[in-house]
C-alpha cells in the first residue's frame, strides 16, 4: 500500500518528512521527494504539488535556505539547506511526533 | 526568527515576480526532467515518459499558484490586483467616474472645510495650562471689588484673576500714535492661566496696587509689528494714554488672551480708596482655576456666599437679587468661544453631513445601477470559481478606491473652501486664524472618506454578490422582472435623499427670511455716506477739560469747512461701535428705590450730531446754544426712554439725576436709534450736551456724512486730527455701511452657507431622482413598449412612470418635514422674527423640491414612451 500524501492532511507531517531528510544533507526537491520514497519503502509518495509550496513555505519561515546548484547529473538545481532554526524545529517537531504516534499507537492497542 | 530577510524574500518575490517566476519555472522543469529520465530509465519510451511525468505533476499554472500562495505573497497581490481592476473598471466608465469622484469630493470636501473650523474654534484647547480646570467665576462683568472679594474670600479656587477686555490704548511717543486693543488684568493673570513669557517676565504680585511703576507685558504680534523683534526690549519705556510704561515681558507667539486681537495686556488698578472707581466700574471677568476634586455647584455656592456678604459690606454699589440669582460658572472654553459661534459651527457642521449622506446615497444608486449591468460579470466571475468574499472584497476595493479618489478631490476643495470660510466668517468669530487643514483634519477626511466608501459601496457589494447570481446569468438583467429587489433600495435612497433635501432647504429658507426681516430694520438714522472714526487723546496729556472742549471744537469747524464732509459732529459713542457706554440714572416720578436706579445708553453729543446722522426731533427742542457748561443742565431722551418711564405722558419737562444731586431737566425727545445690532430691543437712552456732560473727558468717536466718496471724507478727518494735534490717534475708520455689515455678519454667513448646502442638496437630490427615474424607464423600456403597441395612450404610460416618482418624493417630502419639524428648533437662536415652524417656509420648500423630483422623473419617462415598440421588443 502506498500513501500519496495530500496537502491539507498531512502539511504537518510533510514538513517533518522535509525536515528530516534535509537534516542528513542538501538536496534539490526531486531527491527529496524520491529520498522520502525509497526510505518510507515505497509507502509515502510525496505528491509534487504539495512538496514544493510546502518547501516555499520552510524557505517563507526560514527554516530552509535555497541556493542553485549543480546536481550530480551535472543539471542545474536548486539546492535546499537545513538552517538553524530549522535543525531546532526538526528537534520539537520529532518529540512532538513520537508523543502524538505513541499515544496514537496507545489508543489503537488498548481496545 | 528575524522578520527582515522573510520581508525582504517576500518584497522581492512581488516586485521581481518574473525573475521569481523563471526560477519557480527552472525547478518545476528540473522535476520533471528528472522523472521522466528515470521513467526512461525503467524502460518507457521518452515521449510517453514526459507525458507521465507531466500528469502527476498536475496542474502548471496551479502549481504557480500555490507557490505564490506558499510564499505568502497572495494577500498582496490580490490587493494590488483588485487595485488595477477597480482602476481599469472605473476608468472604463468615465462618465460614471467623474459623477461619481465629483459627488463626494463636494460632499467631503465641503465637510472637512466645515470641521476644519470646527476643530480650530471649538475642539482644540486652549493654549493654557490643564484648561479645563479655567472657569470664568460669576460669568459676566464685575467691579474691582467683587473680583478681590473673590479672590481673597473664596474657598474653592486655586488663583483667580480678573481681566477687563478690549481696552482701547493710545499709544505715542516712538512712532505713529496708534490705537491698540489691550487688556486690563489682575497680576495673577498669566500665573492663574499657567503662561510663560517668551522673554523678561509677567507681572510681580502687587503690580496692580497703588504707588507702583506701570508695567506692560506685550503680545508677539506688537512685539514684531511695531518694535521690530527687538531683543533689548525688556525696561524700555512705553507711552500708553500719555502714561510712561515699563516693558517687562513678550509672550510667546502661540500665546494669546482673551482673543487674538489682543495686542497688550496692562495691570488693572486696584485701589480700594477711589471708592466709584473700585466699587462702579464694572467690566472686568473673573477668571480662576478650581481646586481639584471641587465642582462647578461647590463654586457656585461659594460665590454665591460670598456675594451675600458683598451686600451688607456695601450697600450702596451691591449686587442685586438678579445678579446673585444668575451666578453661573462656565468653563473658560464657553466665555471665550460664545455659545452663538458655537450653535452656529454646529449647525453648519449638522447640515454638511446631510449633504455627504446625501452625496453617498447618490453614489451608492449610481453604483446599484451599474451593478444591475454588470450582473453578468460577477456572475460569470462567481461560477469560475471566485469565492464570496472574494467578489466582495474586490467590489469593496472598488468603493474605497472611488471614495479615496473622492477624498483627494475633496481636500483640494477645501484648501479653497477653508480660506472662503475664513472671509466669510463673522470677523469676531474666537480664534480664526488658527483655522487649517491640520493634521487632525486630515486624519477626519481620512475617516469620512473610508466610512463613506463603506456606506455606499457595501450594500450594493453585499447584494451583487448575494447568493441568487446564478438566475441572473441566462437573463442578463435586461427583463422587466429583474432587479426589483436592487430599485426598491434605490428608492428608499432617493426618498432619504428629498428628506434630507427638504431638511437643508428648510433651515436655509428660514435663515434666509431671517436675514431679510433683519435686513429690512430701520436702523433709526441715515446710514448712506455716514463715516465714523474715534478720535482719542492720550488721558495723562490731555487733563484739563477746555483743552478737550477747545479741541473738538476747532475739529468741528475744519471739517465743517472741508469741501469732503457736508455735515459732522462728535459723540462719546455711535451707534454700531459694539461698545455700549451706560449710566444709572434715578427718573424723576418713576424710580423709588435709590438702589435701583434706571440702567440708560448714555450720550455725550456736540452739536450737530443730530443733524449729521439725521435723527428727527419727536417733541420738544434740540440742544441750542444756550446750553454751555455753566448754563442749567439739560438732556434729550429717546422714544423708547419716553415709553418706559412716561408712558404716554408728555417727557418734556421731566427730570432726571445722575447718582448724584443735581437735576438734569428733558427738553425734547429723539428717534430711537439701533444701538449695536439690528435686531436689538430698543434700550432708553438719554443724550446730554458735550459741554455739560460729567465724569472726565475720554475718547470721543467723531460721525460725518461725505459730501460725495467716504473715502475722501475720512481722508479730511485725519488730515484736521493731525494738523490740531499730531499726538491723537484716529482709529476705527469704517463707514457705517461696513458697521452695519459687520454687525450682521453671523446671519449673513448662517444664511449663505446654509443656502448653498441646500442648494447643493436640491441638485444632488434632483441628480439622484432623475438617475433613478431614468434607469427604472429604461428597464421598463420592453413592457412600456408592449404596453404602447396594445394601445395604451402615451399620456396614461407617463402617468404610471411619474407617478412612481411622485410617490418617492412624496414619501421623501414628507419625511423630510417631520425631520425638519423635529432640527428647526434648533435654529431658534439664529432667528429674528421668524418662527422655527414658520408656515410660509414648510409650505414653499416641499412644493419646491416636490416639483423637482417630478420633473426629474418626467424628463426619463417621456423619453421611454418615445422609443419605438418594435426597436424595444427586439433588444431583448
Amino acid at each position: 500500500m502506498a500513501i500519496t500524501t495530500s496537502p491539507e492532511l498531512q502539511q504537518g507531517a510533510l514538513e517533518l518528512l522535509i525536515l528530516k531528510t534535509l537534516s542528513l544533507g542538501p538536496l534539490h526537491g526531486w531527491g527529496i521527494s524520491k529520498q522520502i520514497r525509497q526510505t518510507s519503502r515505497d509507502v509515502l509518495r510525496v505528491n509534487q504539488g504539495s512538496l514544493y509550496p510546502a518547501l516555499y513555505r520552510l524557505e517563507d519561515k526560514g527554516w530552509v535556505t535555497a541556493q542553485w546548484g549543480i546536481s550530480p547529473e551535472g543539471r542545474r538545481a536548486r539546492f535546499y539547506t537545513l538552517s538553524a532554526a530549522g535543525r531546532k524545529q526538526l528537534t520539537r517537531e520529532t518529540a512532538a511526533w513520537r508523543l502524538f504516534s505513541g499515544a496514537v499507537n496507545h489508543v489503537l492497542q488498548t481496545t | 526568527m528575524s522578520l527582515i530577510p522573510r520581508w525582504r524574500r517576500r518584497l522581492r518575490a512581488l516586485f521581481r515576480k518574473t525573475a521569481v517566476d523563471r526560477e519557480m519555472d527552472d525547478e518545476m522543469r528540473f522535476h520533471l526532467e528528472m522523472e521522466a529520465e528515470e521513467a526512461v530509465h525503467d524502460g518507457m519510451a521518452p515521449a510517453e515518459a514526459r507525458r507521465r511525468a507531466m500528469l502527476v505533476f498536475g496542474g502548471v499554472q496551479r502549481f504557480r499558484e500555490e507557490g505564490r500562495e506558499a510564499r505568502g505573497i497572495a494577500a498582496i497581490e490580490d490587493l494590488g490586483m483588485d487595485l488595477r481592476y477597480a482602476a481599469r473598471t472605473l476608468l472604463r466608465s468615465p462618465a460614471f467616474t467623474i459623477v461619481a469622484v465629483l459627488t463626494l469630493a463636494l460632499g467631503i470636501g465641503a465637510n472637512t472645510a466645515i470641521f476644519s473650523v470646527v476643530n480650530a474654534v471649538l475642539l482644540r484647547p486652549l493654549p493654557y495650562d490643564r484648561p479645563q480646570m479655567l472657569m470664568s467665576v460669576w460669568d459676566g462683568g464685575h467691579s474691582k471689588a467683587e473680583f478681590t472679594r473673590v479672590r481673597d474670600q473664596n474657598r474653592t479656587l486655586e488663583r483667580v484673576a480678573a481681566y477687563m477686555d478690549r481696552v482701547g490704548f493710545s499709544v505715542s511717543g516712538d512712532g505713529e500714535p496708534a490705537r491698540l486693543t489691550g487688556a486690563y488684568v489682575s497680576a495673577d493673570l498669566f500665573g492663574v492661566l499657567g503662561a510663560h513669557p517668551a522673554l523678561g517676565n509677567t507681572f510681580a504680585p502687587g503690580d496692580d496696587l497703588p504707588g507702583t511703576d506701570r508695567a506692560v507685558v506685550l503680545s508677539d504680534a506688537l512685539w514684531r509689528e511695531r518694535f521690530g523683534a527687538d531683543i533689548e526690549i525688556i525696561g524700555r519705556r512705553l507711552d500708553l494714554d500719555g502714561v510712561s510704561h515699563t516693558v517687562v515681558g513678550v509672550m510667546p507667539r502661540d500665546f494669546w488672551f482673551p482673543r487674538r486681537e489682543t495686542r497688550l495686556w496692562v495691570p488693572v488698578q486696584l485701589n480700594e480708596s477711589i471708592r466709584g472707581d473700585f466699587w462702579g466700574s464694572y467690566g472686568h471677568f473673573i477668571v480662576g482655576r478650581l481646586r481639584a476634586g471641587v465642582t462647578r455647584e461647590q463654586v457656585r455656592e461659594d460665590v454665591r456666599a460670598i456675594g451675600e456678604r458683598l451686600r451688607l459690606e456695601n450697600p450702596v454699589w451691591t449686587p442685586t437679587d438678579y445678579y446673585l440669582q444668575g451666578l453661573d460658572v462656565i468653563p473658560l472654553a464657553s466665555r471665550i468661544v460664545p455659545s452663538e459661534s458655537r450653535r452656529l459651527l454646529l449647525v453648519l457642521l449638522g447640515a454638511v453631513g446631510m449633504v455627504l449622506f446625501i452625496a453617498c446615497a447618490n453614489v451608492a444608486n449610481l453604483l446599484i445601477a451599474r451593478g444591475t449591468a454588470r450582473e453578468r460579470e460577477i456572475t460569470v466571475r462567481a461560477t469560475l470559481g471566485a469565492a464570496r468574499p472574494r467578489l466582495i472584497r474586490q467590489l469593496a476595493t472598488e468603493s474605497l478606491a472611488l471614495a479615496g479618489v473622492g477624498a483627494v478631490a475633496g481636500l483640494g476643495l477645501a484648501f479653497g473652501g477653508v480660506r472662503l470660510l475664513v472671509g466669510l466668517l463673522p470677523p469676531e468669530t474666537p480664534r480664526l486664524a488658527d483655522v487649517s487643514v491640520s493634521g487632525g483634519v486630515l486624519l477626519y477626511t481620512a475617516g469620512l472618506a473610508v466610512l463613506a466608501g463603506l456606506l455606499f459601496g457595501l450594500v450594493p457589494a453585499l447584494r451583487l454578490s448575494g447568493p441568487d447570481l446564478a438566475a441572473s446569468l441566462g437573463d442578463g438583467g435586461t427583463r422587466a422582472g429583474t432587479g426589483i429587489r436592487q430599485r426598491r433600495l434605490a428608492g428608499v435612497l432617493v426618498a432619504g435623499e428629498i428628506a434630507l433635501s427638504v431638511v437643508l432647504a428648510v433651515g436655509a429658507g428660514l435663515l434666509l427670511r431671517s436675514f431679510a426681516r433683519i435686513l429690512a430694520v430701520d436702523p433709526g438714522f441715515r446710514t448712506e455716506h455716514m463715516v465714523t472714526a474715534r478720535v482719542s487723546p492720550p488721558k495723562a496729556r490731555w487733563t484739563d477739560p477746555e483743552q478737550h472742549r477747545r479741541f473738538y471744537q476747532e475739529l468741528l469747524d475744519r471739517l465743517r469747512g472741508s469741501p469732503a464732509i457736508a455735515a459732522a459732529g462728535i459723540t462719546n459713542q455711535a451707534p454700531f461701535e459694539q461698545t455700549n457706554d451706560i449710566m444709572a440714572m434715578w427718573v424723576d416720578g418713576y424710580t423709588t428705590n435709590p438702589n435701583e436706579l434706571e440702567v440708560m445708553n448714555h450720550r455725550k453729543v456736540t452739536p450737530g450730531f443730530f443733524d449729521a446722522m439725521g435723527v428727527p426731533l419727536v417733541r420738544g427742542r434740540w440742544f441750542g446754544a444756550g446750553d454751555r457748561a455753566n448754563a442749567p443742565p439739560v438732556a434729550l431722551i429717546d422714544e423708547a426712554a419716553a415709553q418706559r418711564y412716561w408712558s404716554g405722558k408728555d417727557p418734556v419737562g421731566g427730570r432726571l439725576r445722575y447718582p448724584w444731586p443735581g437735576w438734569v431737566t428733558i427738553v425734547g425727545v429723539v428717534r430711537t436709534v439701533k444701538n449695536n445690532d439690528l435686531t436689538d430691543q430698543p434700550t432708553p437712552t438719554v443724550y446730554v450736551p458735550f459741554e455739560q456732560a460729567p465724569l472726565g473727558p475720554s475718547h470721543m468717536t467723531v460721525v460725518a456724512r461725505a459730501a460725495s466718496s467716504p473715502v475722501s471724507a475720512l481722508a479730511a478727518l485725519r488730515a484736521a486730527v493731525r494738523e490740531l494735534a499730531p499726538d491723537v490717534p484716529v482709529s476705527d475708520e469704517r463707514t457705517m455701511t461696513q458697521r452695519i455689515g459687520d454687525s450682521v455678519a453671523q446671519p449673513r454667513f448662517a444664511s449663505l452657507l446654509l443656502l448653498s448646502f441646500g442648494a447643493l442638496a436640491l441638485v444632488l437630490g434632483a441628480v439622484g431622482t432623475y438617475g433613478l427615474m431614468a434607469y427604472t424607464a429604461q428597464r421598463r423600456t420592453r413592457e412600456i413598449a408592449v404596453r404602447m403597441a396594445l394601445g395604451a395612450r402615451a399620456r396614461d404610460v407617463l402617468g404610471a412612470v411619474v407617478g412612481e416618482g411622485a410617490r418617492l418624493a412624496a414619501a421623501g417630502v414628507i419625511v423630510g418635514l417631520a425631520m425638519a419639524l423635529a432640527l428647526t428648533r434648533f435654529l431658534r437662536g439664529m432667528l429674528f422674527e421668524v418662527s422655527p415652524t414658520d408656515p410660509l417656509t414648510f409650505v414653499v420648500v416641499p412644493l419646491v423640491l416636490g416639483a423637482v423630483a417630478l420633473l426629474a422623473s418626467y424628463l426619463p419617462a417621456r423619453r421611454a414612451t418615445r422609443v419605438d415598440p418594435m426597436i424595444a421588443i427586439r433588444t431583448e
